[in-house]
């Protein structure tokens, strides 16, 4: 495939990584030139090229995540909105778990949307208690927890259910309802509450814990 | 536990990222830091030298803002993410 600045792209590729640009003109005869950023090593380039590839790789990841989060007016009013938009923040990053949750107004657009954990894959901390505070300090209605899954399963695991419910239970009081709990693995997004395994407000959960003690 | 935007977390992200590409100093990923963060990651690509970077830097910013943009334009979905 050729496209008319493939010339320009392939040269600063070479500048900034030190891959042979004779290798990737040969690669790009029969190949996407762009590609090549996905394809490091089959281009046979020393360890130090591939790792700024790989790095210049994650930036342009980062980069299109940037690019999707400064879509501030959106109104998150079906399940297929949250889906889509939360896929656009969370599906690139495939090397570490983090949560996000979209605080709403009334009329369900999003006033903020932050993340709440960074963790390594499986493990993240959070603290329902803080979020309780941020939405109060974001004055909000409802909000929207969103995670990816970096193992790309596509289902909600009990932690996830057992978080869910907490956060609810501790908004519950304060009148902000948790609209749903969107996973994203990879390139696809699940809805808990489509799946049917959204939990409800448990009133006497406080005061069960107290009991059990 | 920790509360940022995705915006600011993000900046975090790149201005690290950049740091590997571009071999630079603490200082010098200080400066990109604060640039993204306080002017946005387009102005920054736009303008590293309005910045007191090292021209060399500059330079090498200038070959990032083609890549990313071209890749961008183009809709290059990333293998693996």
């Amino acid at each position: 495939m050729v496209i008319d600045h493939t010339e320009t792209f392939l040269k600063c590729f070479a500048k900034l990584t030190g891959a042979s640009l004779e290798k990737m003109k040969d690669y790009s005869l029969s190949n996407n030139p762009l590609n090549i950023i996905n394809h490091p090593y089959t281009n046979a380039f020393e360890r130090d090229v591939i790792d700024k590839i790989q790095y210049l790789k994650e930036f342009y990841a980062s980069y299109e995540i940037l690019k999707n989060a400064e879509n501030r007016d959106l109104r998150i009013n079906s399940t297929e909105v949250a889906k889509d938009y939360f896929l656009s923040l969370l599906g690139n990053l495939k090397e570490k778990e983090r949560v996000l949750i979209s605080y709403l107004d009334s009329g369900q657009k999003i006033i903020e949307t932050a993340v709440v954990s960074e963790g390594t894959i499986n493990e993240s901390a959070i603290y329902p208690r803080e979020i309780a505070k941020q939405a109060l300090f974001n004055d909000c209605m409802s909000i929207i927890i969103a995670h990816n899954h970096p193992g790309e399963a596509l289902n909600a695991s009990k932690e996830d259910i057992a978080l869910t419910q907490k956060l609810i239970d501790v908004l519950a009081p304060l009148n902000i309802k948790v609209l749903d709990h969107i996973i994203v693995a990879g390139k696809t997004a699940i809805s808990m509450m489509e799946k049917g395994v959204f939990p409800s407000h448990d009133p006497n959960n406080g005061a069960r814990r107290v009991v059990e003690r | 536990m920790y509360f940022l935007s995705v915006e600011e977390a993000e900046q975090k992200r790149m201005a690290k990222l950049l740091a590997s590409i571009l071999d630079i100093n603490d200082l010098c990923k200080d400066v990109v830091l604060q640039a993204i963060e306080h002017k946005g990651i387009d102005y920054f690509l736009e303008n590293p030298n309005l910045f007191g970077l090292p021209s060399d830097i500059c330079v090498k910013v200038g070959y990032i803002k083609t890549i990313i943009e071209t890749l961008f334009k183009e809709g290059v979905e990333l293998d693996g993410y």
